[in-house]
């Protein structure tokens, strides 16, 4: 158990996706420009990443392994985690009427994001089972959530601040979030 | 206690709990500018001599316009109605005797500059009262009576709003008021109009008070002063001695006299958002109004005058006035010697909350109470605004307990709702957030500005909602009018033997309508011809005997 | 961890039961908010209907602001309204959760709310005004004079293109717009002490 949750908390804050491990920043700065957009994004990351990563594992170690098919891994990975954002985003149409004006869009945030199809590789290459794997995504889709969502009240407050006018915009924004990374490199050495 | 005490040699020391005092309770925020109240209070309540032109204006307060009953030409007395309102309006009485000039338009002294109607009286210096009736105690008159009788006096809020008196009244008698609050707590640095009042007429004002007390049937009557008002203080103990009224000292912060604030200090209930003090059983009016309803009541007198501090330091001699509605405002100033070459801004009300002047021949309305006759010295130009440092000064000054730093940081990007979300409809802009501010940021503008914006969209929004109804009524219509006109179509004869009967009875009509008219003609030409020739008295063609019909 | 996880006897069956748990959990969420989203999905339209200042005067390209609503909900620009001005769009944009672009000059600008005035005298009486106002706001009837009802107008300019006598005017008319504070300049205003803009 304490290793399940070791491991949960070094991939949500130790090894961040985004902002230690710098996977994921399109769609982290794009989805994060209001509190609600940020709240769907991460949810639908959240859903995509766990289930993407354990289909992924299936495929490597009983597919793409014992049939010497490894150059596939990345091809692989794109369609099995595109091919469930976009069933998930069919159900959820309804659900968010606002958000999925641009469906195309939220497509390829997270069916295209590199968080999703980094943890798969991740994991492929750590070599992990089948718990610390499902620790492993569960993890990272918390930690993704945490900083987009940590993200969007940070933009809400810069974007009324006093910036300097050649700040203005992602600029400013980009720098936060550089800051923060720093602090996140803090969190090095606690798991 | 005892320093209140000192000033009255005529009273024993009173014990330290006072039966006539109120419990106060902790307002937040506030600051305590100076009071610059000295110089006006020096000498005491002053008539003006009556002015050449009066200048009144139909629309003195918040509601219609009034119309007016007299022509130009007219001469009217002292106290006689020349404008008459709908039940929603006071309507205006000449303040003094004289001819009506003209209507026209003139300036009131507010923030807008707002043109409004008006009549203008040249006063013919007599000052002829017009014969009133004797008025009785207040208690043998019925509630309804009294309430149309305060309305007929023109009598509206003369604490800054205007708000018809008897508007307020009818409408809190509809709920239950337990507290009736007089508002003596002038709270805004230079304004001491009230307290000028109350140290000399304190018995009318507390007369006034029992007069609205009994007419909104409050349970208890409270007057609300502030503590730094000494000789006022001891006026007032003196004029309740004999009535069931209570004082309430409340400590000399502004905006202690804010409607909201006082109720808190006064009741410790806060007014919900968005809702009037009359929702929670309490009732607040002005002290200006409260001897304004003892005038007419008791003295049969209209709302024609108001007390109004004069003051400023470009003045040789502030005062206080009691001045008659109309009056210029340069004819005050000139009362008081003003210096024009050290003038450098008129402020109407006070120094924190009143607006610049830009016409001196404005009026002098139901709603102003200060005149500032400021040098550049005492209102210097506007410091640079710098950028906020989030040192919280303000948020500790607010009295409603926003967060002005946020209000500042949306109002300025021109986000809205997110403004609204932070309480921008609550601000009473006061002034207090931008007086302690380091940076000088004029943060009360900014919310000015926002909720200026603000009403002009709910404004919108609602013009919106109407056009859009009216465009489904139009497309509801043109469907109606097709289907109608399908129908018509329908109906209508399309067998070629219809039509041709239908052709032929309309040529046959024609044909019927031509003789008619050709009768007609000729029984004219026949009438012209034979009235020549026989009596004139032939008046209908139908008595010709030879005519057939 | 545990050596039995680990084979494929186990993975297998295990992480497609997962997967597909979890799938199922995600559809079967989404089905029990059936109804609450079709209303939202309603919904949508009319609050974005609601933001718009109801003109009618399709200088946005649709035929009218509902339709305009209708597009915007399936993806069309927010910044195509130019009687709404930019506040309309900055609303559009907290609703959408988009970015707030500046008014497409395109469709034209945005001015102060303009009535339409006739002058009464050059009147024909063809009626062809009042078919073409979408809110009924004009008066009259065939060879009768026509005149606007101001407090109706909403400055929509419809009823121009149609006149054949060309008497109608846009004049700047009181649609409610009240008296408004300024914003406090702050361009010129603010200077730190080394006299740079801050």
């Amino acid at each position: 158990m304490t290793e399940f949750l070791s491991i949960v908390i070094a991939a949500a804050v130790v090894n961040n996706l985004v902002l230690v491990q710098f996977l994921g920043v399109t769609a982290f700065y794009s989805a994060s420009s209001r509190l609600q957009n940020s709240l769907e994004i991460a949810l639908l990351t959240a859903a995509v990443l766990v289930t993407a990563s354990l289909l992924n594992l299936l495929l490597t170690n009983y597919v793409l392994s014992p049939l010497d098919l490894m150059f596939l891994q990345l091809i692989c990975f794109v369609a099995v985690s595109g091919s469930i954002t976009v069933l998930i985003l069919h159900w959820l149409r309804e659900k968010f009427p606002v958000s999925l004006r641009r469906l195309h869009l939220h497509l390829l945030l997270v069916g295209g994001n590199s968080a999703v199809i980094g943890i798969s590789i991740i994991n492929t290459r750590n070599g992990l089972g089948l718990i610390e794997n499902i620790a492993n995504s569960i993890g990272a889709a918390l930690g993704f959530a945490l900083v987009l969502i940590a993200f969007a009240a940070l933009r809400q407050r810069l974007d009324t601040a006093d910036v300097p006018q050649p700040f203005r915009g992602p600029a400013i924004h980009l720098i936060s979030a550089g800051i923060i990374a720093m602090c996140f490199l803090g969190f090095a050495g606690l798991v | 206690m005892s320093l209140l005490s000192l000033f009255h040699r005529s009273t024993n020391r009173r014990p330290s709990r006072n039966p006539g005092r109120h419990k106060i309770h902790k307002i937040v925020g506030g600051i305590k500018p100076a009071a610059n109240k000295a110089r006006s209070l020096r000498s005491r309540i002053m008539s003006t001599p009556i002015p050449e032109m009066l200048v009144l204006p139909l629309l003195q307060h918040k509601g219609t316009p009034a119309t007016p009953v007299v022509k130009p030409g007219d001469h009217v007395l002292k106290g006689q109605k020349i404008a008459a309102a709908d039940p929603r309006g006071v309507p205006v009485h000449a303040p003094t005797s004289g001819k009506i000039i003209k209507t026209g338009q003139c300036t009131l002294p507010d923030a807008a500059g707002t043109l409004v109607s008006c009549l203008m009286l040249a006063s013919d210096g007599k000052d002829e009262a017009i014969e009133t009736g004797l008025s009785g105690d207040f208690r043998n008159m019925s509630k309804v009576d009294l309430v149309e009788r305060i309305r007929d006096a023109g009598i509206a809020g003369m604490g800054g709003a205007g708000f018809p008196t008897h508007l307020k009244i009818q409408t809190s008698t509809a709920s239950d008021i337990a507290t009736l609050i007089i508002n003596a707590a002038e709270c805004e640095p230079y304004i001491t109009a009230d307290e000028a009042l109350i140290r000399e007429h304190a018995r009318d004002v507390v007369k006034g008070a029992e007069i609205l007390q009994y007419v909104t049937g409050a349970q208890q009557c409270i007057i609300a002063i502030e503590d730094s008002k000494i000789a006022a203080l001891a006026e007032l103990k003196l004029a309740i001695a004999d009535s069931a009224i209570e004082i309430a000292i409340v400590p000399a912060k502004y905006p202690a006299g804010s409607e909201k604030q006082l109720v808190q200090a006064v009741t410790g209930r806060e007014v919900p958002f968005g809702e009037f003090p009359a929702s929670i059983g309490v009732l607040l009016h002005n002290t200006g109004t409260a001897f304004a309803v003892y005038k007419a009541i008791c003295e049969s007198e209209p709302s024609i005058s108001r007390i109004t501090t004069v003051t400023g330091s470009t003045l040789k001699t502030p005062k206080n006035f009691h001045v008659l509605f109309g009056t210029p405002v340069t004819f005050l100033l000139d009362l008081c010697g003003i210096d024009r070459v050290l003038l450098s801004r008129i402020v109407v009300g006070g120094s924190l909350m009143g607006n610049c002047l830009h016409d001196m021949d404005a009026p002098i309305i139901k709603t102003t109470n200060c005149l500032i006759a400021g040098s550049l010295e005492e209102f210097p130009e506007p410091l640079t605004e710098r950028a906020c440092i989030r040192c919280g000064f303000c948020a500790d000054a607010c009295p409603v307990n926003l967060l002005p730093q946020q209000l500042y940081a949306h109002c300025r990007c021109q986000s809205y709702q997110q403004a609204k979300d932070f309480g921008l409809i609550d601000c009473i802009e006061c002034g207090a957030c931008a007086y302690v501010c380091p940076s000088h940021i004029p943060l009360v503008q900014y919310y000015r500005a926002s909720k200026s914006v603000v009403f002009q969209q709910q404004t919108d929004r609602k013009n919106s909602e109407k056009w859009q109804s009216r465009f489904q009524f139009y497309q509801y219509r043109q469907k109606r009018e097709s289907e109608q006109r399908i129908q018509a179509r329908a109906e209508q004869p399309s067998h070629p033997q219809q039509i041709a009967q239908a052709v032929f009875s309309r040529e046959k009509a024609r044909q019927e309508i031509s003789e008619a008219v050709a009768r007609v003609k000729a029984r004219r030409a026949n009438l012209i011809a034979t009235s020549t020739l026989s009596s004139p008295s032939l008046s209908s063609p139908s008595t010709e005997p030879d005519e057939k019909p | 961890m545990f050596p039995f996880v680990n084979t494929a006897y186990f993975q297998i069956p295990a992480i497609t039961l997962l997967s597909a748990s979890i799938l199922w959990l995600i559809y079967i969420t989404t089905r029990y908010l059936r109804n609450e989203s079709r209303q939202q999905q309603r919904c949508l339209v009319d609050q974005i209907n609601a933001l718009l200042p109801q003109t009618q005067c399709g200088h946005c390209g649709h035929p009218g602001c509902l339709s305009y609503a209708r597009a915007i909900s399936t993806g069309a620009a927010i910044n195509q309204c130019p009687p709404g001005g930019q506040h309309t769009i900055q609303a559009l944009s907290d609703l959408l959760n988009e970015t707030a672009e500046p008014l497409n000059p395109s469709h034209g600008n945005h001015s102060e709310p303009l009535i339409a005035r006739i002058r009464e005298l050059e009147c024909i009486g063809c009626t062809k005004c009042i078919q073409a106002c979408p809110v009924d706001a004009i008066l009259g009837g065939t060879k009768l004079m026509h005149s606007v009802i101001e407090s109706e107008c909403n400055g929509c300019d419809l009823c121009l293109e149609p006149c054949p006598v060309d008497c109608i005017d846009m004049v700047p008319g009181f649609t409610g717009k009240q008296w408004q504070w300024a914003l406090p300049n702050r361009s010129d205003a603010v200077e730190s002490e080394i006299g740079e803009q801050v």
